[in-house]
């Protein structure tokens, strides 16, 4: 028999419950045990899993914000210098760079954060301060233009 | 009932009841001796000193530090090492160059052949080839070059060619009140734009900026 003309006002209602279950077992399968196949149990998780993910990337920021704050501050330390002071030194002397390009120079450009460093010392030498310890290193120059 | 023992000093009439038993004298002798606290310690106490006129307040020797102020040392020392960069610029020698760009709001510190991601809506489009003009610092092996806050668009020239557009990565936000049946998924794709930075090279040396600026290409 031909079916010349479909079903007046038939409704196809949901019929994607496969599909919704799987777009739920696709986000769980690297789970462990029964999370990751049977799906009542998998919702709740993958639905954490996904809660989680959105408060991560906000945390991610802070987090990573306070890393480059200890290595930049670990980097000072190993220079006889604290990170608060080369905050101050770079402010009064305009430079701008930002603690993720200080971090990755405390690592790769050793150099270039070691000058910052000496910077720091003889600036702060000049206005009187830090001078209990050592002397400030010498070959720096400011002619009181810094 | 003080009872008077031998020099006057009082002595507990337990000990005068057994005084008979045994030898009196040494524990008489004790007794003496065992003054109050309070008679003990003003036996101690120092007669008082009279009062010390005050005499007039010496002045103290003052050491001066003689620090000597050689200006012409400090600028005989900026010129050798202004001049040991300029050689390496005029020669080439410097090697390879870092230079730090400022790019929609983002540092970046970046070489030669380096990949930039830039997040979000960027104009250029694949094969768009412009110089980034906004240098914080510039180095390489022996030299760093700081600016305040940025660099001379002059000095230095890093140029960049967008190599990619596409899109990131799905990013799921996903909002659920447990038990409440309330839940929320929205899904973001944003535009990533990839750039190859193809040279970071100094322009010209330290100090010897050119009097009359190029202006081709400026918008002012």
């Amino acid at each position: 028999m031909v079916i010349t003309s479909p079903t007046l006002f038939a409704r196809a209602r949901g019929g994607d419950r496969y599909w919704k279950r799987r777009r739920i077992l696709a986000l769980s399968s690297h789970f462990f045990g029964r999370k990751q196949n049977c799906y009542s149990i998998a919702i709740k998780y993958v639905h954490r899993a996904l809660r989680y993910g959105v408060r991560a990337r906000k945390l991610k920021k802070a987090d990573d914000r306070e890393l480059w704050d200890t290595r930049i501050n670990a980097g000072c330390f190993e220079l006889g210098t604290k990170y608060s002071d080369m905050k101050a030194v770079m402010n009064d002397t305009g430079i701008a760079l930002d603690r993720k390009i200080l971090q990755n120079m405390a690592v790769w450009e050793p150099r270039s954060f070691r000058a910052l460093a000496s910077l720091t010392k003889v600036k702060q030498a000049e206005m009187g301060l830090n001078t209990l310890g050592s002397p400030p290193p010498s070959g720096v120059v400011t002619r009181g233009m810094l | 009932m003080a009872l008077a023992g031998v020099a006057g000093r009082y002595v507990r009439p337990t000990l005068m009841a057994l005084r008979p038993l045994f030898n009196t004298d040494t524990m008489l002798r004790e007794t003496r001796g065992k003054l109050s606290l309070a008679s003990q310690v003003r036996g101690l106490r120092t007669r008082a000193t009279p009062a010390v006129l005050r005499t007039s307040v010496q002045p103290s020797v003052v050491e001066q530090e003689v620090v000597e102020h050689t200006p012409e040392a400090e600028e005989e020392l900026t010129k050798y090492a202004i001049q040991r960069v300029n050689d390496q610029i005029g020669e080439n020698k410097h090697g390879r160059l870092f230079a730090v760009i400022y790019l929609q709001g983002k540092q970046h510190l970046v070489t030669a052949e380096d990949l930039v991601v830039v997040q979000g809506p960027f104009a250029p489009t694949i094969g768009d080839t412009f110089r980034l003009e906004k240098i914080l610092a510039v180095g390489g092996r022996d030299f760093t070059l700081l600016g305040r806050p940025l660099l001379h668009k002059d000095l230095v020239n890093v140029e960049a060619t967008v190599v990619e557009k596409s899109l990131s990565h799905c990013r799921i936000f996903f909002y659920n009140r447990r038990r409440k049946n309330s839940r929320k998924t929205k899904f973001e794709r944003e535009t990533h734009t990839l750039l190859r930075i193809h040279r970071v090279e100094l322009l010209h040396k330290v100090n010897e900026a050119p009097d009359i600026e190029g202006v081709d290409g400026r918008i002012f």
